[in-house]
């Protein structure tokens, strides 16, 4: 049936993923992730020598991450002009602006990933982002004096950019075997505000009811394309989760009471519940029922996803058995 | 606490006098008895590494990733933009932008730095932005190698006039085109010129310039009142509205590049070219010499930086070679092309066929959009099943490597979830193989498979010794796997009880391959088994399969997304296996 959504998906249904580990061969790891069409390289280099000597520690590793620069450029034609894909008519106002802005400035003051225009985030901050969500799950420990290198090269931006290259980093440290005490997955969700919920159906989330409580009733849209973000009154968040973490019994809900007026939220804090690392807010302001609503979505998201890395991994590891000790 | 020893770059930019000595006398043709030039990978001295081209394109944007071999890799990625004429000597001309990253994906000495361009018109360059800045001689080494390519790109493509600066221009002193070319270098094996090359022409060939539409074109009073004013509504037609048009090009220059090894001792002057070098060639070599040629033949560029001395009989000998080879490399990029192109048609036409559909069914009666379902999930299915398998049996030029097809995943229902994963998996793999084992020749295999048993007796001792220490771990970690359970079901395979299902699924994923030969390996392996660890059987399974499949060329589909590269080129078929990971 018709969805509301733009992409044609049930609210809590991911795109289609795809992944291949190893696809470079100077580098100590790399993983190619395909979510939909957005297409993410991550290429590890680890652990090796600083260059700047007075940059590294003596008792833990360091991780540095840089997002490719050939990409910078292109990625701000995808941002002013909309969605890539989705044959929906264009705003084509969006492409003049962009245009006439650009000719002043040709260097690289537009963002670096496809973020809304309202975003306002620059390349900095996004690497200090996946630095901090790496950093809490590798084992730095292990490597003093040591720097992990993570390169990452959008190929195709469509939506959820970010969370995708947490995601395609992780796996390509898994594929240089670099060793790790959780497993960071990231989920990317939009918070729509809707006036009514036009189908039962569209509150698969259980913090429905949590939504009624309240007025403005929250749909939680997970793994939005381009698109979806650029929606109007779109507040995305990413959050990044130890899935290693997640315990089997799902549905259950995390938190218990939410006073009326908002101000004391309880949760219940069990002893197996899934740990988030970080989060990454941009977009239109959330309100804090589509923050709470997007936790519960992004748990069951990253349970799934953590299942589609072991497949990937199996997959490799076979291939490697196959070629290695043929 | 253990002590790492940290890492450095060393190993990537330099090698042991041993190997250099030996990879020089190799290439000179000194070593062998007959003075034949010999390659370390086993290439003849003009042979090329197989290319694997894979395209894509969306609105104003176009992308091309050139694989040589199975080491080297680089994407181009072209777009465009409207501006105001940048010259004012020249307002109908247009211009191109090419920005080349040689970046730490590439390598692991490799930088964040920007190469210098003659011709960055009012650009800052932000060289200052380099990840870790850090000294010597290594980021010097990198930014000659950037710089060299984006020279290389600028001269054949820019001064050479393969684009037409003037046919970019939209509206005379008002709107021009400004494209820009990005090309990343994602892995250097070697090489890397020819494939940021050959990305970059790809990439310019393959996409597609999106309509103009001027606004205010009704009323000339409005329009002259707009022009006069500096400002007229100018919009970009989406892609999916008003077909867009390729890019004005007159000729496609590709590039061959040698690596030269000449004598050091001077007592002779003869100079070995190999084409195509991978990384210990280049680093061994003298020098790289470079020739651009197009289809007809044409000659647009020569780079030689030097190294070792030429004579001219010996440049012109290369030059046809080189000739030689790029005429190769058109007409591979040819076939790619026209098959990208009708790729991207047909995604085009899908996806106005589903807006089309998405906006009945949104604006229609409850009648039409309970209808509709029933019939778009599931021919979209086996669509997607048709296409999966006839991407991953075409190995034509072209080919995409086949995914790890994943279904969508639904939460919630975890169990489910993974079966619908793995089993659209393994039933596109199994109807592929259906159709392909068909066509294999039965008899060939059996003997084959008869006779590699007394090998992979001996190989069963060493290989027996890993296979030992792998499993407890895999059992470990596999125990609470829930889904394996579903794989047994094609092929209840092993005689003996088997409870490690990693290796069970291995055997499974075998037995799709070669779906003859399992039966008469089964009674050969039983009297083989010492013991009552599965392993050793699991293992020998696999050497066999293997030895039966590098003899037919047509299973190399499945093998494909493992280690092999597809053959892109159609005419020549590599007679040696190609080289595996």
């Amino acid at each position: 049936m018709a969805y509301s959504r733009p992409s044609n998906r049930k609210p809590s249904t991911l795109r289609p993923l795809s992944a291949e580990l190893s696809p470079l061969h100077r580098s100590d790891g790399s993983a190619s992730l395909k979510c939909g069409n957005t297409h993410i390289l991550a290429a590890i280099q680890g652990p090796i020598a600083p260059r700047i000597p007075n940059r590294e520690r003596y008792d833990r590793g360091i991780v540095s991450v840089a997002f490719s620069k050939g990409l910078v450029m292109m990625s701000n034609a995808v941002a002013g002009g909309g969605n890539s894909f989705g044959g929906v008519v264009q705003d084509d106002d969006n492409n003049i602006d962009n245009t006439i802005n650009s000719t002043n400035n040709s260097t690289m003051t537009s963002l670096p990933v496809p973020l809304p225009s309202g975003g306002g985030a620059t390349e900095r901050e996004l690497e200090y982002f996946l630095r901090d969500a790496l950093s809490s799950c590798i084992m730095l420990e292990r490597y003093p004096r040591c720097v992990i290198q993570v390169v990452i090269q959008i190929v195709q931006a469509d939506g959820s950019v970010l969370g995708t290259a947490v995601n395609c980093a992780v796996m390509a440290l898994m594929d240089a075997g670099i060793a790790m005490r959780g497993l960071a997955v990231a989920a990317t969700c939009v918070a729509v505000k809707n006036s009514s919920v036009e189908r039962a159906e569209d509150m698969d989330v259980d913090t429905g009811e949590m939504g009624q409580n309240k007025n403005d009733k929250v749909t939680v849209w997970l793994d939005p394309t381009a698109e979806e973000e650029s929606g109007e009154g779109h507040g995305m968040v990413v959050i990044v989760i130890d899935a290693s973490k997640i315990s089997k019994q799902s549905n259950s809900c995390s938190i218990t009471s939410i006073s009326k007026d908002m101000d004391q939220v309880e949760l219940n804090a069990e002893k197996d519940d899934a740990k988030i690392i970080t989060s990454f807010t941009y977009g239109s302001p959330l309100s804090l029922a589509g923050l709470l609503s997007s936790i519960e979505s992004s748990k069951q998201s990253c349970a799934a996803f953590a299942a589609f890395m072991r497949l990937a991994v199996e997959q490799k590891v076979q291939k490697e058995e196959q070629t290695l000790w043929s | 606490m253990q002590y790492i020893i940290p890492r450095d770059d060393t190993s990537s930019r330099s090698l042991s006098l041993p190997e250099r000595a030996f990879l020089r006398n190799a290439a000179r043709g000194v070593s062998s008895s007959t003075g034949s030039i010999l390659r370390l990978d086993g290439r003849a001295p003009s042979e090329a590494r197989p290319i694997r081209l894979s395209f894509s394109r969306c609105h104003n944007r176009a992308e091309c990733t050139v694989q040589l071999g199975n080491g080297t890799r680089s994407a181009a990625s072209v777009r465009a933009e409207l501006v105001p004429p940048p010259n004012a000597d020249r307002p109908n001309d247009g211009q191109v932008k090419f920005g080349v990253e040689v970046g730490p994906m590439g390598c692991m000495g490799y930088e964040n730095t920007v190469p210098v361009s003659n011709y960055a018109v009012g650009e800052s360059v932000d060289g200052g932005q380099a990840g870790s800045g850090g000294g010597g001689d290594v980021p010097y080494i990198q930014r000659l190698a950037s710089n060299r390519i984006l020279r290389l790109l600028e001269r054949t493509l820019l001064i050479g006039g393969s684009i037409d600066a003037e046919a970019l221009c939209v509206q005379a002193g008002v709107w021009v085109w400004r494209l820009h070319v990005d090309v990343s270098l994602l892995d250097d094996g070697g090489n890397a010129i020819d494939a940021c090359v050959l990305a970059a022409v790809a990439a310019l060939r393959h996409y597609r310039l999106p309509e103009v539409s001027m606004g205010g074109d009704g009323d000339d009073v409005e329009t002259s009142e707009a022009v006069s004013s500096g400002y007229q509504e100018t919009n970009i037609i989406h892609s999916d509205d008003r077909e867009p048009t390729p890019l004005p090009l007159h000729h496609t220059p590709l590039t061959a590049t040698f690596a030269l090894f000449a004598d050091e001792t001077g007592t002779t002057t003869a100079v070995s070219a190999l084409l195509d070098p991978y990384d210990r060639e280049e680093l061994a070599c003298d020098g790289l010499l470079t020739w651009s040629f197009n289809k007809y033949g044409e000659m647009c560029c020569v780079d030689f930086p030097g190294g070792c001395e030429l004579r001219p009989r010996q440049l012109t000998a290369s030059s046809n070679l080189g000739k030689r080879r790029c005429i190769e490399i058109c007409e591979l990029l040819e076939t790619a092309l026209v098959e990208a192109e009708s790729k991207a048609q047909q995604d085009r036409m899908d996806r106005l066929k589903q807006v089309n559909a998405m906006r009945q069914s949104l604006g229609g009666d409850e009648e039409s959009t309970t209808t509709m379902p029933a019939n778009i999930p599931v021919t979209d299915e086996d669509e997607e099943d048709e296409q999966y398998r006839l991407r991953a049996l075409d190995y034509s030029s072209g080919h995409i490597p086949a995914p790890v097809k994943e279904d969508k995943v639904k939460k919630g229902s975890h169990g489910k979830n993974m079966k619908g994963e793995t089993s659209s998996l393994f039933h596109a793999i199994l109807r592929s193989a259906q159709s392909t084992s068909l066509e294999k020749p039965m008899d060939e295999d059996k003997p084959l498979a008869v006779g590699t048993n007394d090998m992979s007796v001996e190989k069963k001792s060493t290989v027996e010794l890993v296979a030992h220490t792998v499993k407890p771990e895999a059992t470990n970690t596999k125990k609470t796997e829930p889904t394996k359970p579903k794989l047994q079901k094609p092929k209840p395979i092993q005689s003996a009880s088997l409870d490690d299902s990693d290796e069970e699924e291995v055997v499974q994923l075998q037995s799709e391959f070669t779906t003859t030969e399992q039966e008469p390996d089964q009674e050969s392996t039983a009297p083989m088994e010492i013991d009552s660890n599965d392993s050793p059987t699991v293992v020998e399974q696999i050497p066999r399969s293997k030895k039966s499949k590098s003899t037919t060329r047509t299973e190399e589909a499945e093998e494909d997304d493992v280690d092999d590269l597809a053959m892109a080129v159609k005419k020549k078929k590599k007679s040696k296996k190609p080289k595996k990971k």
